[in-house]
């Protein structure tokens, strides 16, 4: 719910993958998954060093 | 006769500027400053009984000595109504009458009204226990804000209800009440839309949350050394739930130890939360707190260390201000724990 | 496209030799009943009760409420999709039997969800039962069910949803009388100055998804829906129903959309009914994203909206699929307003209003805040799908208000609204 953390004022925003895994992807395989889920740590760690203003939204590659 | 006591400041009570703002509450029975305006709006068989006046610098330097102080001139003068201020949009003195009001409510159960400039703290701080009216930021207005004050308490005094906080133009107190409109939403929502539409005035029914957001933390310069922190409001907690976070509108947080721990076992963990479908994070709780990678990027060195425990509560309908409180006693123990970032997941 | 109801009042229910209505009355054969339920083997066995309006009397736990129809032109149309093959609806006649409903209670519902129907109490001071819920003074047939043991979630939802159609449609279907009024509903053409405005219906939040076989609009399941236009009779003719935990919205809600039934109404007078854009609450943001375009989109280049109404469906998610695409419309150049709810429990009413804010969204209504709690006094009859059940929601009991059937209703129906004081 990105939108919902912008309108607070959060500042680094990262796009996760929807509501009800948002570090998950149940329909992949394991492996999918767990690649998901370090891409979206990744940047995570990305948006963690790097100078925001204002609220900011990270989408994973 | 209806004893009517005010409280002022030092500025308003006549004693000095700021140079006077650490005197200590004192009693006097002079009509002076808006007490003058007071007097004159006062019906037949009401009296001002009083004025207690206590420096701004005196109450906010020591709220709880100087409230006891002022409560017991209060008493003193037995009052049947309270009025604190107005204070405008200075802060230490709307406070200051903002938790004058409470005692004096609290303590002697008597009518206590005051008004403030929605930007005065006092507001925030006070709004849900006293009735704090609306007023302009100066004292322009002064004696138009005394009438309406004393109006208002007049109504408190006589049992009478109060009507909506729009029409008789108070903060909000900050509970709903059900009650049955004129016409049902939908015909509500259509006119509304047609009176936009037609560039005529309309209220919408639903107050627009305003926030205010903090300043952007500095990034993290030294990433391979940080203590980082995973928090989520999805509500991920021990099997079993032994703290109780509620499974919507958490009271409260919980941090669990990871300590040793690479990875989370599904069946060591519950969910409880109500608003999404949790089978997913239950088979795997990874996708919400994501310890296993977590505990890749320490052990690759990409971040110094992964802190302790993982943080949890439950954001499903939480209120703002609660929401607020939560967030502030989880940053307390993760700054007290040396923690330098934090990842948080949200469902 | 026109449609036609055929209405016929009913002022009262019983127990009959055959199904037919004699002056106002509706006479029901309960064994034919009976046996047309339990076609349905996932059905174990039924108890039917009747229950007069404004009686002392709770019924829950409320699967759904359904009001007695049957489509008469295209003859057997009904609920297309779902009980019925697909076929259009919308238009020709339908017989309508007004001032009763058929519920069917949830033997197993989710714990603390338990949607109860009261009939006479009134917990808002001031004002009758009947303002206060809208099921309050009609007659009620309530279908108790009794599933087979081994049903999955899935199934046993579906066995109880479609029970409660058939029964619905059963007692309007051989009905010999001449209706008391009709009402037609058709976009005619209207004054061309009149503002067009659209309504948008956020049919279903997949906050929870809906699953195989649950449908909800022609009998899609309407998982990865596209934002699309429907008639307004679609609408109220049966294509869309709501989805089996649909909160504080009955099917009889649908049947009588009071949004809907509202523009029908100032058709021609106030505004220009410009037609209904269909969609869903979204779970991923990709969708959520393709929805609000494509809303928009439709709302003012097909539909050539100056203004828009929205609602919504589920809980507090849903509030922002359906803020974003009322924020997209209106940049757009579309006027906007909403139905919604504060969702945020306890003290601040100031802040906890909504998920949204943008200076745009100024024009919205309440349908009420689920803060409030609704007391209600003990009754006389309880109608539960066990004796236990039955006795413990006999006496003085508080209902939240999302769970008071009748009382909340996310499409507009109700005057039940939260003031912040």
């Amino acid at each position: 719910m990105t939108p919902v953390a912008e309108m607070v004022g959060s500042h680094r925003i990262v796009q996760g993958n929807g509501i009800v895994q948002p570090l998950g992807s149940a329909e992949s395989s394991p492996e999918e998954e767990h690649r998901l889920r370090r891409r979206i740590m990744e940047r995570a760690l990305d948006a963690l060093s790097t100078p925001v203003d204002k609220p900011t939204v990270f989408r994973p590659s | 006769m209806t004893r009517v006591v005010l409280y002022l400041n030092q500025f308003f009570g006549q004693i000095g500027g700021e140079d006077m703002a650490g005197v200590p509450p004192r009693f006097t029975s002079e009509v002076l400053g808006p007490g003058r305006a007071l007097a004159g709006l006062l019906a037949e068989g009401e009296e001002l009984a009083g004025t207690i006046i206590c420096g701004d610098n005196y109450f906010s330097d020591q709220p709880e000595k100087a409230a006891a102080e002022c409560l017991g001139h209060v008493r003193l003068a037995a009052p049947d109504i309270f009025l604190a201020g107005p204070a405008f949009n200075a802060g230490r003195y709307g406070v200051a009458c903002g938790a004058l009001c409470k005692c004096v409510l609290a303590e002697l159960g008597v009518p206590a009204v005051t008004a403030m400039f929605e930007e005065n703290p006092g507001v925030d701080l006070f709004h849900r226990e006293v009735l704090i009216l609306h007023t302009g930021q100066n004292a322009a207005t002064m004696r138009e804000t005394l009438a309406r004050m004393l109006r208002l308490a007049r109504k408190l005094r006589a049992g009478e209800p109060l009507g909506k906080p729009r029409d008789e133009s108070y903060f909000p107190r900050g509970y709903v009440v059900g009650e049955l409109a004129e016409k049902p939403a939908a015909e509500r929502a259509v006119d509304m839309l047609l009176a936009k539409l037609a560039g005529q005035p309309f209220e919408t029914e639903v107050p627009l949350p305003a926030f205010d957001p903090p300043q952007a933390p500095e990034p993290l310069k030294d990433m391979a050394h940080a203590k980082v922190a995973l928090v989520t409001d999805g509500g991920l907690v021990p099997a079993g739930n032994p703290d109780g976070i509620e499974v919507s509108a958490a009271t409260k947080f919980a941090a669990y130890s990871v300590v040793g721990l690479e990875r989370l076992e599904p069946a060591n963990y519950d969910v409880s939360h109500g608003g999404y479908d949790n089978r997913y994070v239950k088979q795997d709780p990874h996708r919400l707190v994501p310890l296993d990678v977590a505990r890749e990027l320490e052990r690759e060195g990409r971040i110094g260390q992964v802190y302790d425990q993982f943080l949890t509560t439950t954001g499903l309908s939480n209120p703002v201000n609660n929401s607020r409180r939560l967030g502030r006693g989880m940053a307390e123990h993760l700054k007290a724990a040396g923690v330098d970032a934090v990842i948080l997941t949200s469902t | 496209m026109r449609l036609t109801w055929r209405v016929h009042r009913i002022s009262g229910l019983r127990w009959g030799e055959a199904t037919r209505i004699e002056a106002g009355t509706l006479h029901i054969e309960r064994e034919a009943l009976t046996a047309d339920l339990l076609q349905d083997q996932r059905l174990s066995g039924v108890d039917l009760q009747l229950v007069a309006g404004g009686e002392s009397c709770r019924i829950l736990p409320v699967f759904d409420i359904v009001e007695p129809r049957a489509k008469i032109e295209p003859a057997g149309a009904d609920f297309p999709g779902v009980l019925t093959p697909v076929r259009a609806v919308g238009m020709g006649a339908t017989r309508v039997l007004r001032g009763m409903a058929v519920e069917i209670l949830d033997p197993s519902p989710p714990p603390n969800r338990v949607p109860i129907l009261d009939l006479t109490a009134t917990p808002l001071d001031g004002w009758s039962a009947a303002e206060q819920c809208r099921y309050a003074s009609l007659q009620h047939l309530v279908v108790v069910p009794r599933l087979q043991a081994g049903l999955d979630v899935n199934e046993r939802c579906q066995a109880l949803r479609l029970a409660n159609l058939r029964a619905a449609t059963f007692l309007a279907r051989n009905i010999d009388a001449e209706p008391d009024e009709e009402q037609s509903f058709e976009l005619t053409a209207v004054d061309e100055s009149l503002r067009r405005v659209a309504y948008v219906y956020q049919m279903h939040s997949h906050q929870r998804p809906t699953v195989p076989g649950e449908g909800l609009l022609y009998g899609d399941n309407c998982r990865h829906l596209l934002p699309t236009i429907v008639h307004p009779n679609e609408v109220i003719d049966g294509a869309v129903l709501r989805a089996y935990d649909g909160l504080a919205i009955q099917t009889y809600g649908i049947q009588n959309h009071a949004v809907i039934l509202d523009l029908y109404r100032r058709h021609g007078h106030d505004l220009n009914f410009a037609g209904v854009v269909v969609n869903v609450a979204n779970q991923l943001p990709e969708e959520r994203d393709r929805a609000t375009v494509m809303t928009g989109n439709l709302v003012k280049y097909a539909l050539k909206a100056d203004g828009a109404v929205f609602s919504k469906s589920g809980g507090g998610a849903p509030h922002v699929d359906m803020a974003l695409a009322a924020a997209r419309c209106e940049e757009l150049g579309v006027k906007t307003s909403m139905l919604a709810w504060d969702l945020t429990s306890s003290d601040d009413g100031l802040q906890g209003a909504t998920l949204f804010s943008s200076p745009l969204l100024n024009a919205i209504v309440s349908v009420g805040s689920n803060n409030v709690d609704l007391p209600m006094p003990p009754v006389e009859r309880v109608i539960a799908p066990t004796p236990d059940m039955a006795e413990r929601y006999q006496g003085q009991i508080v209902v939240q208000a999302l769970r008071g059937v009748g009382m909340m209703d996310q499409l507009g129906s109700s005057r039940f609204t939260a003031t912040f004081y």
